[in-house]
């Protein structure tokens, strides 16, 4: 059985390119409302102005996820704006300085910053967001991995720290949050053809990597379903290639 | 209560674990640790979700930088309270009073043009403001340029995040509905594990003083509140409903008058002495000194031989009486 995502708001970071930008677009044709956070204002205002001019419920918030002054002003925006947050994805995240270094060449202050902006950021706005979804007792966190959290690949050590950092934290959210109605997820979205990618592996094919609109088309119709994968999975997503 | 001075400043974020006074058949002396032995099964406790705007504001007119605390969202902007120039730092009740502006004043704030629309009858400094925007934007610029309103009791402004209860959603709140300030995760999880059942409300909650006695007398102002269907009904079948903080007990009281039929509404009435609770028989709530308008309302709960000895042995203990000090957890004496 699925459920409809009209009357459902969500809240997308890093929404103005790339996979946030593709979901953006799968959820606002279904008719969700959308709060889209991200960094530069222009290309947010091109994703948000395409669906408010198509009617949709869609809004913008430019922030940067690992300013810690940001962290209110984005669910309080939120809420004011679609009243409450059944759905956040935390999909904003950075590589850190491109190209990709070995780790030993990883200056620590780039580490840091790599670790605010993919761990602590979306901590912050999770604690922000998730205490209201449990005194509602309803509500989905979701966070995007990477291969990298859990494979030792040169290069990707500053990112791959963070994501296995940020796949923990969910994990033991998920446990504390047994039975509290809240539902915490973790996705591993696979190579995609994004500028972010690009900027890491220049040489890739893209014709071999996954388009950012299929694998969103296959985490909305994961999240639609209401028997979906219980709390604490970490999910490697299968694509079909529309 | 705001700008309540106090000799000694907490820090905002107390290591200490807050001290609760019981104040029923028996007065005395818990830690907050302890409220889930005094609570059980068949017991609601309500919570204000009402998350805190940053509503004070600082910009210019006429060479004199001005301050407003936008309280309570209209259809074109907020209503607010102007003041002279100064900050945090001087009490509310001794800030310079501002210029006369007329009606029809325009403004610049928050780096929107506004205007003004009303001026109060009973106050200059009581005003209607217009914001040249929608709300999508008065929100984004107010979340840009605002700061929490501040207490003078506090040495440096307090940041957003300090002033949010760890449930706050919606921004209806001009300061913070702080009886739910100490409530962690952790207790709330105790509380449920021990029966207690836990429901929400938001309630917008306004300002606490205006630095005007003409305006203050009459706080608190009306406050819009919305209570969900499944929160109307689980008090409806409570045993006893506890209010965390006294925004609840009056959306709670105010939705009573029309037996829970009319769950969004306006809670224009005072309550005190002279009020006879229909649905709150618990208030958690901080500590309260008399000379207050939320001291007034302990009224309806207890008599004033019970409140005197209350205060008296919250003044002995030397209970901190601001937003972020100790609790109070008041038993209704009068019983509907």
């Amino acid at each position: 059985m699925n459920q409809t995502w009209n009357g459902k708001n969500v809240l997308i970071t890093g929404g103005s390119r790339g996979l946030g930008a593709a979901l953006v677009d799968a959820l606002s044709a279904r008719g969700a409302s959308v709060v889209v956070v991200a960094r530069g204002e222009t290309a947010l205002t091109e994703v948000v102005e395409k669906w408010k001019r198509a009617g949709r419920k869609v809004f913008g918030i430019t922030a940067d996820v690992a300013d810690k002054d940001s962290t209110h002003r984005i669910s309080g925006l939120a809420a004011a704006l679609v009243g409450h947050v059944d759905v956040v994805i935390h999909n904003a995240s950075t590589l850190g300085p491109t190209p990709l270094r070995a780790l030993l060449d990883t200056e620590c202050e780039d580490l840091t910053q790599v670790l605010e902006t993919n761990v602590v950021g979306p901590f912050r706005l999770t604690k922000a967001l998730v205490g209201p979804m449990v005194l509602r007792r309803s509500g989905t966190v979701v966070h995007v991995s990477s291969d990298a959290a859990v494979e030792g690949y040169a290069n990707w050590g500053a990112y791959g720290a963070s994501k296995a950092a940020a796949d923990q934290l969910h994990r033991v959210l998920a446990a504390e949050l047994k039975e509290s109605g809240v539902r915490v997820l973790m996705l591993d979205p696979g190579e995609m053809d994004t500028q972010m990618h690009r900027d890491a592996v220049p040489e890739a094919n893209p014709a071999e990597l996954r388009r950012p609109s299929d694998v969103a088309e296959a985490l909305v119709a994961l999240l639609e379903r209401i028997d979906g994968p219980p709390s604490g999975t970490r999910l490697a997503l299968e694509v079909r290639h529309g | 209560m705001g700008d309540v001075q106090v000799a000694s400043a907490a820090p905002v974020l107390s290591a200490s674990t807050p001290r609760l006074m019981e104040v029923g058949e028996q007065l005395r002396l818990l830690s907050l640790e302890a409220l889930p032995s005094l609570l059980g099964p068949g017991d609601v406790l309500v919570l204000n979700d009402a998350a805190t705007f940053p509503g004070s504001l600082h910009f210019q007119y006429d060479g004199q930088t001005l301050e407003v605390r936008l309280f309570e969202k209209t259809s074109t902007g907020f209503r607010a309270v102007l003041f002279g120039p100064g900050d945090f730092h001087t009490r509310t009740e001794d800030r310079a009073a501002p210029p006369r502006l007329p009606e029809g004043t325009r403004l610049e704030v928050a780096g929107l043009a506004a205007l003004i629309r009303r001026v109060d009858p009973r106050s200059p400094r009581l005003l209607e403001l217009e914001f040249l925007a929608d709300d999508a934007t008065q929100w984004a610029h107010l979340y840009a340029h605002g700061s929490p309103i501040q207490y003078a009791h506090q040495p440096t402004p307090l940041p957003l995040w300090a002033v949010q209860n760890v449930y706050a959603e919606r921004p209806w709140a001009a300061e913070l509905p702080s009886a739910g300030h100490h409530l962690s995760h952790r207790l709330l999880g105790r509380l449920v594990a021990h029966g207690v059942r836990i429901v929400r409300l938001t309630h917008a909650t306004g300002l606490s003083s205006t630095g005007d006695p003409r305006i203050d007398a009459s706080l608190p102002f009306p406050e819009r509140y919305d209570i969900p269907p499944e929160t109307a009904q689980a008090v409806q079948q409570a045993t006893r409903v506890i209010a965390a903080g006294t925004s609840v007990l009056r959306a709670l009281e105010a939705a009573a008058e029309s037996d829970f039929l009319q769950l969004e509404g306006i809670a224009t009435r005072h309550v005190g002495p002279e009020t006879s609770l229909q649905v709150v028989d618990g208030l958690l709530t901080g500590i309260h000194s008399p000379g207050e308008s939320h001291f007034r309302l302990l009224g309806a709960l207890a008599d004033e031989r019970t409140l005197q000895a209350a205060t008296d042995l919250a003044l002995q203990a030397e209970l901190a009486v601001h937003e972020f000090g100790d609790v109070a957890l008041l038993w209704a004496q009068r019983r509907h």
